[in-house]
């Protein structure tokens, strides 16, 4: 059974069909690539297995549990967990703050009121820290980072949660050569324990951490295969080379 | 960690010293007007406390704080209104018969029984605020929408107040005849006592929430303050946090308003008054909206000066007051707690940057 699976998912505007009837399924521990030229889609698909967009039609599952409809919070609970395309985190707290608030044993308010000096947040804060590069940042607002810090805190704030999959929005956005290399490596230690669904328009890091890699465009399935099987594929090399305004550095 | 400002024991020193300071006040203070007003001061410093708890803290800009304060303040002055009736000689409040009531009001039967009166008016305003709460919340009401519906809320209570003049003897409001009966006690408003009951009340009230926010639940009201998006998508309840928040505000209102009405034997709809609610806010942001303390200091401050230039001068003041917000918001976002938090970064600047961020 795939951890997640999409059928038929649908989103439209009026007439328009921005996810047309997509299907995907990834399986535990795979590290799959979601790829497509702008406007593809890929974000709204993100929004729409995560709640944050309404679905028009189709069936998302978790692990068998229909998930289509549940509100966000729930779905996050049951083991989603994404990173935004533009960066979210917590712009007034400290790095560790940012990094314990996505400490989520317990999400109930009132519980949580006594919570104090959680030992195993601290523990988990400080290796996530670690793994993220930003151990000696910890005491600094998140406002004073650099925007490839800030991508890695939301990363961090992600694997914190520990959830069953992660979902990054294009993980990479804004970062240099060197901080985009390291990421890959990142996520190329969280294969096989982690399940993950990356959107990415960097080729030389789809090729770095990819295990398959799922094109899709116009809100439709493409291709599917190994990084050099969609390489070689003749409808995603006219969609790309037709569309133009891509950011796929060969 | 190189600002003392942000360094927790520090901030707790301060905390204890401010306390002991109010303290000692009345033993220093001869005159009983003063004691008194002081003690109206300590209760303006508990409606900045929960203005900075639920916008500072919860980025939640209440323009109705008012609303649990009034309640409360009229559940207290029915209390101590029906202290002095007597259920065989004089069974009804004068009020009432000179609005042709001829029987006490349901809603006026629990009042007869102190205990429960002062109970009553605590829960009913923080139920009150947990069903706002709940409604604008679960329906994401947001930014300065809420301003808007907690606004027009407090209008309604304040017409509702004005108008409903058998029940709550309208523009004249209810004067107790004699200060609050606690058993034997009476506690009398010019006294150190009622001073010190106030007191007592900030100080808990005060600590616990600092407590508060130095859990795991303060610091997600931060983050849902920060971007409740992103604390929806780690598997917060957003609203859960938001109501919880609001209503922990409105109960804080709500011990201002007994205790207010304790201390002035008085109540009218000008605890409902919109324009009192705004300045509100505008004390917390004078002292810091971010810094309970400084919130309370913000409150102190600003009425402290508005007494001392007196009635005469009261309409410049308000302008004053105006202007100073303005440059406040412009130049000094978190008030004065904020200036002393630059200040005190200069001391220690030489070391690494500051773990800042935490609730002051
Ligand atoms: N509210 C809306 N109304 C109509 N169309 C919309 C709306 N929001 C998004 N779209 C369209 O949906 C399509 C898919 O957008 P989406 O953000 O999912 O693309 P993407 O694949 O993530 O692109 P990018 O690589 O630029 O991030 C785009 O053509 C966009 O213009
Ligand atoms: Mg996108």
């Amino acid at each position: 059974m795939a951890l997640l699976e999409l059928k038929g998912v649908t989103k439209a505007y009026d007439q328009l069909k921005v996810v047309d009837n997509f299907d995907l399924k990834v399986h535990r521990g795979e590290l799959r690539c979601l790829l497509g030229p702008n406007g593809a889609g890929k974000t709204t698909t993100i929004d729409l297995i995560t709640g944050r967009q309404k679905i028009s039609g189709g069936v998302i599952s978790l692990e068998g549990n229909v998930i289509t409809h549940w509100p966000e919070h729930m779905r996050v609970r049951a083991g989603l967990s994404r990173k935004f395309q533009v960066p979210a985190v917590f712009k007034g707290l400290t790095v560790r703050q940012n990094l314990e608030a996505a400490f989520t044993r317990h999400t109930n308010p009132v519980r949580n009121m006594f919570v104090f000096r959680d030992r195993e947040a601290r523990e988990r804060v400080e290796e996530v820290a670690l793994r993220v590069n930003l151990a000696s940042r910890l005491g600094v607002r998140a406002d004073f980072l650099s925007h490839g810090e800030t991508q890695w805190l939301e990363i961090g704030m992600v694997l914190t949660q520990n959830p069953r999959i992660l979902l990054m929005d294009e993980p990479t956005a804004g970062m240099t050569v060197q901080e985009t290399h390291r990421t890959g490596e990142i996520f190329n230690t969280l294969k096989g324990t982690h399940t993950l669904l990356v959107v990415e328009h960097d080729m030389g890091f789809v090729r770095q951490i990819a295990d398959r890699v799922t094109v899709m465009h116009m809100g439709r399935f493409l291709a599917e295969g190994t990084i050099e099987e969609i390489e070689r594929n003749e409808d995603v090399k006219r969609v790309y080379l037709g569309g133009g305004k891509h950011h796929a550095h060969a | 960690m190189s600002n003392p400002y942000h360094n927790p024991k520090a901030q707790w020193a301060a905390y204890l010293v401010f306390f002991v300071v109010l303290a000692c006040v009345p033993l220093m203070v001869e005159n009983t007007f003063t004691v008194n007003l002081l003690a109206r001061f300590l209760v303006l410093g508990m409606l900045a406390l929960s203005v900075s708890l639920v916008w500072g803290y919860g980025g939640i800009l209440s323009l109705g704080q008012g609303i649990a304060f009034g309640l409360a303040a009229y559940g207290m002055g029915m209390t101590m209104q029906m202290q002095a009736q007597d259920p065989e000689s004089m069974p009804i409040p004068s009020f009432m018969l000179t609005n042709e009531l001829t029987e006490l009001p349901a809603l006026w039967e629990p009042f007869w029984h102190a205990p429960t009166g002062i109970a009553l008016a605590l829960i009913v305003p923080t139920l009150f605020f947990a069903a706002l709460g709940t409604i604008m919340f679960q329906a994401r009401v947001a930014g300065v929408f809420v301003a808007i519906v907690t606004l027009a809320m407090l209008s309604a209570w304040y017409s509702m107040a004005f108008d409903m003049q058998p029940y709550t003897a309208g523009f004249n409001g209810i004067s107790p005849p004699n200060p609050l009966q606690l058993g034997e006690y009476s506690i009398d408003p010019y006294s150190a006592t009622a001073y010190w009951i106030a007191l007592a009340c900030l100080t808990v009230l005060t600590l616990g929430l600092k407590a508060l926010l130095h859990s795991k639940f303060g610091l997600i009201i931060q983050a849902v303050r920060e971007d409740p998006e992103r604390a929806r998508f780690l598997g917060y309840s957003v609203a859960a946090y938001q109501v919880s928040v609001f209503t922990l505000s409105g109960f804080v209102a709500a011990v201002a308003g007994v205790l207010w009405v304790m201390i002035v034997q008085y109540v009218s709809p000008t605890a409902l008054e919109v324009s009192f609610s705004v300045t509100m806010v505008i004390w917390a942001a004078v002292g810091g909206r971010m810094s309970l303390i400084g919130a309370i200091i913000g409150a102190f401050l600003v009425n402290g000066m508005q007494s001392f230039l007196g009635d005469e001068l009261l309409y410049g003041f308000l302008l004053v007051l105006g202007g100073l917000f303005i440059v406040i918001v412009r130049f000094l976002p978190n008030g004065l707690a904020g200036l002393l938090e630059s200040v005190l970064g200069r001391f220690g600047k030489r070391a690494a940057p500051s773990d800042a961020g935490g609730p002051v």
